[in-house]
């Protein structure tokens, strides 16, 4: 299916916004970061890719992680965060995201794509 | 950690992650087989078995899960390397993965080919001055050519660079050879798995 690969492609690139974004406010685990994902950015990328892709981004030094066991808990669990250059990089990817939307969006309404409120 | 609660299936899935990440330094391997398992942990005190099932499938295989972590590192080391050669080791590795890798694999190989062929015509002239060169004809006898063309056409042509040749080819060569690595290099850093 077409739709579902330009669909998947478009994907990728957000998912790497969506993770940091999810770390913005404070640390978070992997399962936690796959919720955000799906919950608010509804991107259902599989739990066989949030691994790689925070992996990826610890490499390249947007994030850290620490080993943490927190109370009442039966694991331990990894938890991320951004690192300063995380941090800067999320904002300019956050801007960069936002004027595309706002253009494409108006894009859309120009050529009479976007049903609007009645 | 304790994963006793764990089915045999994921603790064999995890034995077989951790043997694949085999190639990473054996802090970095722990990690990642400790938050796989964590997560199969978590995914189960949550909603038992059958979502440490749904988490073996998404990952897929063990092997082709691993490959996730690897694939970046070994393009890494191969681009930090500066290593031609290593490079399109990495590359023949790629081409495996599809056609446009495959493609790519190819024509730096070509590439690396001609670079070798002006590299060897650069020398052999060193060695045999007489009969390599870049040999342009005679009128009436039309020929262009870098090396040696054999007695008859060298009797019909003349040679144009003379000993020039020699740094010529070399710094060519050289050039060649910097200019394609360096091309190889953005070509293998395009394959970096994104996600």
């Amino acid at each position: 299916m077409d739709l579902d690969r330009w669909k998947s492609q478009m994907l990728k690139g957000a998912a790497e916004l969506a993770a940091l974004a999810s770390l913005a406010k404070a640390e978070r685990y992997g399962l936690e970061i796959l919720a955000d994902l799906s919950d608010y950015a509804g991107l259902d990328i599989s739990e066989g890719s949030v691994y790689p892709l925070l992996n990826r981004l610890q490499k390249e030094g947007k994030v850290t992680s620490q080993w943490r066991h927190p109370q009442g808990t039966a694991h331990p669990r990894k938890y991320y965060r951004l690192t300063r250059e995380g941090r800067r990089f999320l904002a300019r990817m956050s801007q960069t995201w936002l004027d595309f939307a706002s253009r494409m969006d108006a894009l859309l309404r120009e050529k009479g794509l976007v049903e609007e409120e009645r | 950690m304790n994963d006793s609660k764990l089915s045999v299936a994921a603790r064999d899935y995890l034995a077989r992650l951790e043997k694949a990440l085999k190639p990473l330094p054996r802090e970095e391997r722990a990690d990642i087989v400790n938050e796989t398992r964590s997560h199969f942990c978590e995914r189960r005190a949550a909603e038992g078995d059958a979502a440490v099932e749904a988490a073996m499938a998404a990952m897929g295989k063990a092997d082709a899960y691993a490959r996730q972590f690897l694939r970046n590192r070994n393009i890494d080391r191969a681009v930090a390397s500066n290593s031609g050669l290593r490079m399109m080791s990495q590359s023949l590795r790629l081409a495996t993965t599809g056609l446009e890798a495959l493609f790519g694999f190819a024509l730096f190989a070509v590439q690396y080919l001609v670079i070798a062929v002006i590299l060897f015509v650069g020398v052999y002239k060193a060695i045999n001055p007489g009969s390599v060169g870049l040999w342009l004809g005679r009128p009436g006898f039309p020929l262009f050519f870098l090396g040696d063309p054999g007695p008859v056409a060298r009797a019909n042509a003349d040679e144009a660079l003379g000993f020039w040749l020699v740094p010529i080819c070399g710094f060519l060569a050289v050039g060649l050879y910097l200019g394609t690595t360096r091309l190889l290099k953005r070509f293998l850093l395009s394959f970096k798995a994104k996600i």
